[in-house]
């Protein structure tokens, strides 16, 4: 895992104070995030600074002579789970992103294996898969003022009403197989949870609907959702104590930034609302 | 990947298959989505010293590739993945024989034809006193496998049916009208799964009103059974069973169940994505597995087979938990009314 690529105090949102949010990582990793040295942060934090104060000069004086077909539009990768079916997303990040090669992902696997075999210009993800996969933020979505938003467990009936101890927890696969266990052990404070992940949002419900999983973690947001949506006697709790990062746009190639911050910074109210989130701004 | 016989094509019965790729439920008829690309064939790559090895063992067709590229996908990290095909001239020894020299920790056994070459591998050992407790298995892509599973010991797996309250929610998410009481008929062979569905159903606040028929019925017998639902208590939907014998092919449909299901003004859930066509204008709305995600949860069951020293011991048998929804939009929105913002929750729309 490469360090965090991050400057941990840009922030501009009050309500986003880095020092009170935890960006559910894997353990091992916050562990070595945790141990990092203040010093080695500010380095990182300098470089991204440096990067964001003026990539295209860089990046210019880099790259060998603009060829004399047009450049192939920036790769964008997509691995969001959101109320819209991965397919419908494609199609309107397609058309609402006009200027970037937008590709939707609907496993985790399809994804890590294509940023491996096809690098992307940039990513955009929950800020953990940024992380996880070393790509700097360059836009933070917020939805109000808030640059993250809880989790909430949710069970059927009086399931899981003590410990946790030994259950069965479902979640989206958000960060793979050993990570998404880290991240939802790391929301529900136990250790010793079976996670059960699936591929889609919409795959929560059914996991209690057919006892395959004791409850299910899903963001606070989408409780309503599955709430209204099912009769099952459902219970729910937010897991207050862990903020995890809003979707993020993570750009690799300092060249394309601009262009594509510009184009998220195009989208209407409606296509963020898709992607959960209100705005973008520089993180 | 490698072939244990010959290669041919995978069966279906006659008259499913004049209607879509149909996966079997009981004995043979196998309903199948209709529109699964068929993905490319990858050869499994040579073994890693120290890693696992899974070996998987399936029919030759577009489906079973499906399940097999997400389930490779995910297990490639952590073991090696052989893949064996099987067909109709795979014998007993042939698959015993290439389990036992395989060196696989486990087996992903899909189709029942497999299974029950598998069954044949557990029998040989039981017969020759072998010592451990042998390969385990995880078994997908088969029907009725709740029912197989007592006689498969060491093994573990996904049932392919999708569970009937799967399949009501989601319609409850897109039409307007009520859906509190779904219909359904069945053969006597369906008693207990019948039960399990009403059980999970009532969980979501559904009344699953069963009708039974005869273990061979015919077209007479199944318009009597949609005439008990059009005169007892009003249903909100009929759920049409994926079972051979109560689908025989496109004139049985005609005859024995258009009329008496139109006659009950309720949407038709079907398991077949090809009954919602345009062509078929019989069902209103198709539930079928998600290949991709079937994978992935299969997948699963090897991680935690892993996880528990390769014993199936204990493993329940899980059902499938993402599906894929088609449904005759048309149809909804002249007949039952569409929620808002249904179309966000359908996966591939008919017009």
């Amino acid at each position: 895992m490469k360090p965090r690529q991050q400057n941990d105090d840009s922030d501009d949102s009050d309500d986003s104070d880095d020092s009170d949010i935890m960006r559910v990582l894997p353990t091992s990793d916050r562990r070595r995030t945790k141990g990092r040295a203040a010093g080695q942060r500010n380095i990182v934090g300098a470089l991204l600074l440096a990067l964001c104060a003026g990539p295209m000069p860089l990046a210019s004086a880099q790259l060998p002579a603009r060829p004399e077909t047009a450049p192939a539009p920036p790769l964008l990768y997509v691995y969001l789970h959101t109320d819209s079916k991965f397919a419908e997303l494609e199609r309107v990040l397609k058309g609402k992103l006009p200027a970037l090669n937008v590709t939707v992902f609907g496993r985790f696997r399809d994804f890590e294996e294509a940023m491996t075999t096809r690098p992307p210009d940039a990513v955009l993800g929950i800020g953990a898969l940024l992380f996880s996969q070393a790509v700097p933020p360059a836009l933070q979505g917020f939805r109000g003022t808030l640059d993250w938003e809880t989790y909430s467990l949710l069970s059927v009936g009086d399931t899981i009403d003590g410990s946790l101890s030994g259950k069965a927890i479902g979640a989206v696969d958000l960060l793979g197989r050993a990570a998404t266990q880290d991240f939802v052990t790391h929301l529900v404070g136990a250790t010793d949870i079976k996670v059960k992940r699936v591929t889609k949002m919409e795959d929560l419900l059914p996991l209690l609907q057919l006892g395959a999983a004791d409850g299910v973690v899903a963001p606070t947001a989408a409780v309503r959702d599955m709430t209204e949506r099912s009769r099952l006697p459902l219970r729910v709790r937010e897991l207050g104590a862990t903020r995890v990062k809003l979707p993020a746009v993570g750009v690799n190639n300092p060249a394309a930034r601009e262009l594509i911050v510009s184009q998220f910074r195009a989208l209407d109210g409606a296509t963020n609302r898709m992607l959960g989130v209100d705005a973008w701004r520089l993180p | 990947m490698s072939r244990l016989a010959t290669w041919r094509p995978l069966r279906l019965c006659t008259a499913v298959a004049a209607m879509a790729a149909i996966l079997p439920l009981g004995g043979c008829a196998h309903v199948f989505p209709a529109a699964v690309a068929p993905p490319a064939l990858t050869a499994d790559p040579p073994r890693r010293p120290g890693k696992p090895l899974v070996l998987v063992a399936m029919p030759d067709s577009p489906s079973f590739h499906a399940v097999r590229r997400t389930l490779v996908n995910e297990l490639k990290k952590d073991f090696d993945v052989q893949t064996q095909l099987v067909d109709t001239q795979t014998t007993a020894d042939s698959f015993r024989a290439a389990l036992e020299h395989s060196g696989a920790a486990a087996v992903v056994v899909m189709d029942n034809r497999t299974i029950k070459l598998y069954r044949g591998y557990q029998a040989t050992r039981a017969a020759s006193a072998a010592t451990g407790p042998g390969i385990p298995a995880v078994v997908a892509m088969s029907s009725f496998l709740e029912e197989i599973h007592p006689q498969v010991p060491n093994s573990t797996g996904v049932t392919y049916e999708v569970p009937g309250v799967s399949a009501f929610v989601r319609l409850r998410d897109i039409v307007k009208t009520p859906v509190r009481r779904v219909g359904v008929i069945h053969r006597p062979v369906f008693r207990d799964f019948i039960e399990r569905q009403r059980a999970l159903a009532a969980k979501e606040q559904i009344e699953l009103v069963a009708v039974a028929v005869s273990a061979d019925p015919d077209r007479r017998e199944v318009q009597a059974a949609l005439r008990k639902l059009k005169t007892g208590p009003p249903i909100d939907a009929l759920w049409v069973l994926n079972d051979n014998r109560l689908l025989q092919g496109a004139e049985f449909l005609e005859t024995a169940w258009r009329t008496g299901a139109a006659a009950l003004d309720a949407p038709v859930i079907v398991g077949v994505a090809a009954l919602v066509s345009e062509e078929a204008h019989f069902g209103t709305f198709a539930v079928v597995p998600d290949l991709d995600a079937l994978g992935v949860q299969t997948a699963n069951l090897v991680f935690e087979l892993a996880e528990r020293q390769w014993s199936a011991e204990g493993i329940p048998v899980e059902l499938p938990v993402s599906t894929v929804t088609v449904a005759n939009i048309r149809e909804i929105r002249l007949r039952f009314g569409l929620r808002e913002g249904a179309l966000q929750r359908i996966d591939r729309v008919v017009e």
